[in-house]
């Protein structure tokens, strides 16, 4: 055996994955050789070094829950999805066949139908006056109230928070509990460069009447109040309409939030309440002058 | 030598049953086979509790292994918070896919298969966005892996000093191996499965598992020459 055979087998040798046969070639080559006797010393040490590493990590309790969460939703959606066979695998060719001449055939007749139907909704606007019909009151719908812009202006307040929340919700109910914090971020930051003298005596008074929520740290869904759970299923649900960037953003913020330091959390809290608190004309004012702050700090 | 041939005859009734399914026989073997080795290995016969639809046995499955298969998803991706989600993922394949683990294999072979297969996926999709930072430390947990224990084997403080400096040039020059390097590595020798096992783990043959090993040592032995 040459030395770079030898190395070769090093490896397996120290880790006793090595035929007989092999072994004993090794070992005879090994007896003559000062150089490779050194080269699986140095080979041995460097792959106990590598077993002393630790094979185990302790496992957070918001790891284990949000992954039985996780599981509890798979399993109700259908465990074994992956493994049912899709209806049209099960189907035979002339029964799809059946079926897709009959899905022709209905919407060749739903087509029939619609072109003979003098119904409003075939019509463009003036086109009953011109057949001599009565063309139907035209009323003005407000240029906004389209349908996919109702679609996301929706406030989806109604309905109590799941008994199993979504996997998202569950591994982070904090960051909805404080998503309107999040959203606001970087005014309430600077709230006290921007607020007026009005505001300065508002929050003056705010630790007389504020109850900033959520100041507990993170904790899971169960641990969560009633009330605490509504809120955090009331802005998850909001926070799913949101655009995907937004969404983003929010993330990001919460990353950044979760390193502030308690007291600075506390503030922030403490600003929304005072923000949460002014009456809408206040408002649009404190807004105007965010711009203007904003716009003169970059 | 007597393990390697219960080993064997295992082996040669899979491939047995591979070839003729529908033999009432076999099955029968193979179903006798699952009942002597759920009462000798406690962790297939949680499996097939879990298979039979107990799945309040899931929370044990994820105590014992989670904490082996969070070490691994860490040491291979990068984050600590995609690790997580790695792990997460494993656990909801294990679930998803109960139904095709069969007892004849050893169960810890079976989740680091899914494991590998997945921490290699994430590899190739580095970018993979992460939708919450789970590991940020909420409970207060500044070690994970507890505080760094004291070597025994060394008497001086500089002994223990030099131990950790070889333990960090290590855990770096691992961190460094190419992916599937590092995953027979971590494998073999941190998690103990055996050549074979990190073979069909990895989806590899024993000898493929061989060449990867010597290659592994072979970088690491260049990158700690100072302390050997």
């Amino acid at each position: 055996m040459r030395c770079g055979q030898a190395q070769r087998l090093m490896t397996s040798a120290v880790d006793d994955e090595l035929g007989p046969r092999r072994r004993r070639a090794l070992d005879h080559h090994l007896a003559a050789c000062d150089a490779c006797r050194r080269e699986i010393a140095a080979t041995g040490t460097v792959l106990d070094a590598v077993a002393r590493l630790p094979a185990e990590v302790l496992v957070s309790a918001r790891l284990e829950q949000a992954t039985l969460r996780r599981l509890r939703i798979t399993a109700s959606e259908g465990g074994s999805r992956h493994e049912r066979v899709p209806w049209w695998r099960s189907a035979s060719l002339p029964a799809l066949a059946l079926a897709a001449a009959a899905v022709l055939a209905l919407a060749v007749g739903l087509r029939q139908f619609d072109v003979m139907s003098p119904g409003p909704a075939n019509l463009a606007p003036g086109s009953a006056a011109k057949r001599g019909g009565q063309a139907p009151p035209q009323h003005r719908v407000p240029s906004e109230a389209t349908p996919a812009r109702v679609a996301r202006q929706a406030r989806p307040t109604v309905g109590e928070p799941p008994r199993e929340p979504p996997a998202e919700l569950a591994s982070a109910p904090d960051l909805f509990m404080d998503l309107p914090i999040l959203r606001h971020m970087e005014k309430l930051e600077h709230f006290d460069a921007i607020r007026t003298t009005t505001l300065a005596l508002l929050l003056l008074l705010l630790p007389l009447v504020a109850t900033p929520a959520g100041a507990q740290g993170w904790r899971a869904w169960d641990q969560l109040s009633p009330e605490e759970q509504r809120r955090a299923w009331d802005n998850y649900q909001r926070y799913q309409q949101l655009p995907q960037q937004r969404q983003r953003m929010i993330e990001r913020r919460y990353q950044q939030f979760q390193t502030l330091p308690p007291q600075e959390q506390q503030r922030l809290r403490q600003n929304y309440e005072a923000y949460r608190g002014l009456d809408p004309g206040a408002r649009r004012e404190f807004t105007e002058k965010y711009r203007r702050w904003k716009s003169d700090r970059h | 030598m007597a393990s390697a041939g219960v080993r064997g005859n295992v082996r040669g009734k899979v491939m047995q049953m591979r070839t003729a399914p529908g033999d009432p026989a076999l099955a029968a073997a193979a179903r006798a086979d699952a009942v002597a080795r759920a009462a000798a290995d406690p962790d297939v016969a949680l499996m097939l509790r879990l298979q039979a639809g107990d799945e309040s046995v899931f929370q044990e499955l994820f105590r014992k292994f989670a904490p082996r298969v969070l070490q691994l998803a860490r040491r291979f991706v990068g984050s600590d918070a995609q690790a997580e989600e790695l792990t997460q993922d494993v656990f909801v394949q294990i679930f998803r896919f109960r139904n095709r683990y069969k007892p004849q294999s050893r169960l810890t072979t079976w989740v680091f298969t899914i494991a590998t297969n997945l921490c290699l996926n994430e590899l190739r999709r580095p970018e993979r966005h992460l939708r919450v930072d789970l590991w940020e430390r909420r409970d207060g947990e500044d070690h994970p892996e507890g505080p760094p224990l004291p070597d025994p084997a060394a008497v001086t403080p500089e002994e223990g000093a030099a131990t950790r400096e070889l333990a960090d040039q290590l855990r770096e020059a691992v961190a460094a191996l190419p992916p599937k390097q590092r995953m027979a590595l971590l494998l073999s020798r941190v998690d103990g499965l055996a050549y074979r096992d990190v073979g069909e783990a990895m989806g590899c043959s024993e000898g493929a598992v061989k060449a990867l090993l010597f290659r592994a040592t072979q970088t690491l032995k260049q990158s700690l020459r100072d302390f050997l």
